[in-house]
């Protein structure tokens, strides 16, 4: 193997923040050779994003680099000069970044911005600096470039902005390309057709590329070696086959479990607990709290990347690396579920018919400037059978979140029919309407945003129970009853949501909704916010509600591997309209609309570049 | 940034400079106000025509004004009066503003575009001149000038405390509050007044000193309180006829009011830093 381009070597940053320094990433070694592409897996807190900041040397002032060197052309980029380092970053060494829109200066024209990296490291200007910004463009497969080029960013949509980041990260030419989570932001087809170009940029220029990720299935499409980082140490790395393959590291292999599959309907698993914050936790196994197989040497000993026998560099920290059946490799996977119960009584839950929601844009002072009409639900008629799924799905902008607003008369509708359990929601005078909305509840994506930070636990939970009129006493024990329903235990009735993590807010959400035990619960992209282990242990949950409570669920979701899992029913939405609706099998086997065919190809899935490329 | 998300769970820096010497003058120029409301070394409008404008002396710590009233007990006497102007001025204020700001940032719409710009006219009133004309019709007095400062000041609470409910009432939680049936006087007040606390408590502070000087001006210009009571405003006003004989009356108020509205100014900006702090942590 050549020799490698970037090399960090025993990389270990910490933040210091009120006089204490917290590790967040601890002696990571990594290689780039020439031309590879690779993946770097990890979830929230992972330490994967200031890896590569301590690569650009973009660290904030409160980062402490205690050790380690990262070489690039026998240069410690962490020890040089600020200005051979503008002549490295941007040039030699350029990065992509996950959200676009904040990314690109909303000021200038995108082509400037191109125009001004060109100028800056190739001292390009004028027609030629034009001229190129044009070809640029035209690389990253963007129509039109003059068009694209005099245009400000807000101009463009999310996956044109970020093709126009690309195009600007190869501006200089650079030889290494780092993408901290460049598909995140963007819909489920838009991320794979920028999957797609990377690979063929890839293809055609050979620089190499680091790919961050917490997504192992965008990984996978992508990288020819994968490393999987967690709680600020590298756990695995190694060929992206034998990694997805072969997991050796039990989080490795809880990961990997935890990822839902559109191919079969299988439930994924989550890996339960969260991880470690402890800055002491470098002296055992991190992952220790959350490992099935832990034993007495992993709470004292902190173990090394060890090699494995498979070769190819494959190397896993876990004392048992070569002892794979300790560890349960080989096991069964999860089990089949039928996610879904029948049912029986009579009469849908939910009758939609012919609704359609509108709203104005750019109506001015009071109203009287000139505005638009968005058609954000056009003629949608569905029903939700009781103690069912229905799932809509679609890109972002297809209406189906104004849909469920709607149902749920958040936003007013201005056509047809909401029937729900005999009685029509639009007719609703505000005494019925505040007992429909008991009886039909809403989870949003984003707990945070969900949960009020200024309130309790005990009374976020308990507050419908006060709007229903339940008396002080049985409140206590609903609540309680509820939150353990959800798997919380009565320690959390103080707590506030900051003290919670991610996935602990979204089960205190989910206890909220369902403490009236409702008949119907909208859920709004319930996972997305959520680290891929504990999506997986939130849907099971889901489904275990809907087991226990009897009530139906209308799931809003861009993301079809976590529709497949649990929808009995499917929408497919798009700019308003439904293209296609049927049962789930239906729908995920045999597809009759050309965009449902497109969405359910977009979904990236964990078979690796290699044995994609061979097929 | 989810890897900083680590450095959440640290604890906040505890010191802050800050916070620490606005919550001590603060004190200090309450505490002052109370003494003054039962003790002063001297009857405050005590006349002694033999020690007129005298300086500081083992007697008279602060000297003496123009009719030989002992300045230090005047300013003990006084305290409590600006004191109560700058708060009074500043409960009012809110009182007012902060019910209009959460009506307008929940319903937003025509009622928000309409009291909004009618807010932006007031508030390119400067504030003394529109304190100045709330007073014309009141008449002086100090009840008059704490409710023409609060009516002042209410425009600006109305404009910061808004921004804080814009900014509160986009999250989920204020929708979802809404799904289950929630009033709309329970959202504002139980869900959205709990998350704008800390610019009220910010803008507030630093209102009580601004309304502290704006009493003193007012009190000053003779609207404010009426002689012979003393206020740290009156006791300016009367001082600096004599400034060409003796500066020692003035010293005293002066100092009085320079350090309250240091202290409120320095905590409003403390707590800022500080809530702020809380929030950025709170949000990584």
């Amino acid at each position: 193997m050549s020799d490698p381009l970037l090399e960090i070597e025993n990389l270990s940053v910490s933040f210091a923040v009120g006089g204490a320094l917290h590790p967040a990433v601890k002696d990571l070694t990594l290689a780039l050779h020439p031309g590879e592409i690779v993946g770097v897996v990890g979830e929230s807190g992972s330490g994967k994003s200031t890896a590569l900041l301590a690569v650009m040397s973009y660290l904030p002032g409160n980062a402490v680099i205690e050790s380690g060197r990262v070489l690039y052309g026998g240069v410690d980029l962490l020890r040089a000069r600020r200005e051979t380092l503008d002549d490295i970053r941007g040039r030699r060494v350029a990065m992509i970044y996950q959200d676009p829109t904040t990314a690109l200066n909303p000021a200038m024209t995108v082509g400037a911005q191109i125009a001004e990296v060109l100028a800056r490291h190739l001292a390009m200007t004028g027609a030629r600096a034009r001229e190129r910004t044009h070809e640029l463009l035209r690389l990253v497969q963007l129509d039109d470039p003059p068009r694209v080029a005099a245009a400000h960013p807000h101009q463009l949509s999310g996956g044109m902005q970020q093709r126009v980041m690309i195009a600007m990260a190869l501006a200089g030419e650079p030889d290494v390309l780092l993408m901290d989570e460049p598909t995140t932001a963007l819909d489920v087809i838009v991320q794979a057709h920028v999957l797609d170009l990377v690979r063929t940029l890839h293809r055609q220029l050979r620089s190499a590329i680091v790919f961050v990720s917490h997504n192992l299935a965008a990984v996978a499409q992508l990288a020819d070696r994968i490393g999987v980082l967690y709680a600020g140490e590298l756990m695995e790395l190694g060929p992206a086959r034998q990694v997805l393959e072969q997991p050796s590291h039990p989080y490795t292999r809880g990961l990997i479990a935890a990822v839902p599959r559109i191919a079969a309907r299988q439930l994924p698993q989550g890996i339960p607990g969260t991880a470690s914050r402890d800055p002491e936790r470098f002296t055992r196994c991190v992952f220790t709290d959350r490992c099935a197989f832990t034993a007495d040497i992993c709470r004292d000993v902190r173990p090394f990347l060890v090699e494995l026998p498979s070769g190819g560099g494959h190397v896993s920290r876990c004392h048992f690396a070569t002892e794979p059946e300790r560890i349960g490799a080989g096991a069964p996977g999860p089990s089949i579920r039928t996610a879904s119960g029948q049912s029986d009584e009579s009469g849908p839950l939910l009758d939609v018919s012919r609704l359609s929601v509108e709203y104005r844009r750019g109506a001015g002072f009071l109203g009287l400037g000139r505005s638009q009409v968005v058609h954000a639900v056009r003629d949608v008629s569905f029903r939700l059978p009781r103690q069912r799924v229905l799932a809509v799905v679609g890109e972002s902008g297809s209406g189906k979140s104004t849909l469920a607003r709607a149902l749920l008369r958040l936003i007013p509708a201005v056509n047809g029919r909401i029937v729900f359990d005999g009685a029509d929601v639009r007719a609703l005078d505000s005494g019925r309407l505040r007992a429909y909305r008991r009886r039909a509840q809403i989870v949003f994506q984003n707990p945070t945003s969900s949960l009020n930070p200024h309130k309790t636990v005990a009374d976020i939970v308990a507050r419908p129970l006060v709007l229903e009129g339940v008396p002080r006493d049985d409140r206590r024990s609903r609540v309680l009853a509820t939150l353990r329903a959800v798997g919380l235990t009565e320690a959390y009735l103080d707590r506030r949501p900051q003290q919670l993590s991610g996935g602990e807010k979204q089960r205190v959400a989910l206890a909220r909704a369902f403490v009236t035990e409702p008949l119907l619960v909208v859920l709004d992209e319930p996972t997305t916010a959520l680290d891929v282990s504990v999506q997986a242990t939130i849907l099971e949950l889901l489904l275990e509600q809907k087991a226990r409570t009897g009530c139906a669920y209308l799931l809003i979701s861009h993301d079809l591997a976590v529709v497949r899992q649990v929808a009995d029913e499917v929408l497919v939405m798009r700019e308003g309209l439904i293209c296609e609706s049927g049962p789930a099998e239906r729908i995920f086997g045999s597809p009759s609309h050309p965009y449902t065919r497109e969405l359910l190809a977009a979904v990236p899935d964990l078979q690796p570049v290699s044995t994609r490329n061979s097929v | 940034m989810s890897d900083l998300a680590a450095a959440s769970a640290a604890p906040l820096p505890r010191v802050n400079l800050y916070l620490a010497c606005g919550a001590a003058l603060t004190a200090l120029a309450i505490a002052v106000a109370l003494l003054g409301l039962v003790y002063s070394p001297y009857a405050p409008s005590k006349v002694d025509l033999l020690h007129r404008l005298a300086p500081p002396s083992p007697a008279h710590l602060l000297g003496t004004d123009r009719f030989g009233r002992d300045v230090l007990s005047r300013v003990l006497a006084g305290g409590w009066r600006s004191i109560t102007l700058g708060f009074g001025a500043t409960a009012l204020g809110l009182a007012i503003g902060l019910p209009i700001a959460l009506l307008t940032g929940f319903y937003r719409g025509r009622l928000d575009q309409i009291v909004m710009r009618f807010v932006d006219a007031l508030l390119s009133i400067p504030t003394l001149v529109f304190a100045l004309l709330v007073i014309v019709g009141l008449g002086p007095g100090l009840v008059q000038a704490v409710l023409a400062l609060g009516v002042a000041a209410s425009p600006k609470f109305v404009r910061i405390v808004r921004s804080a409910v814009l900014d509160a009432a986009s999250h989920d939680y204020v929708t979802a509050a809404r799904a289950r049936g929630e009033s709309a006087l329970y959202i504002q007040y139980g869900e959205i007044l709990p998350s704008v606390w800390a610019p009220i408590i910010v803008e507030g502070s630093i209102n009580v000193g601004f309304a502290l000087v704006g009493g003193a001006a007012l009190s000053y210009l003779g609207l404010g309180t009426q002689p012979p009571h003393a206020d740290w405003g009156v006791m300016i006003n009367e001082a600096q006829k004599y400034i060409s004989v003796s500066f020692w009356p003035l010293l005293g108020p002066a100092l009085a009011i320079c350090a309250s509205v240091i202290g409120f100014n320095l905590l409003g900006e403390g707590l800022r830093d500080r809530l702020h702090l809380q929030r950025s942590l709170r949000d990584v």
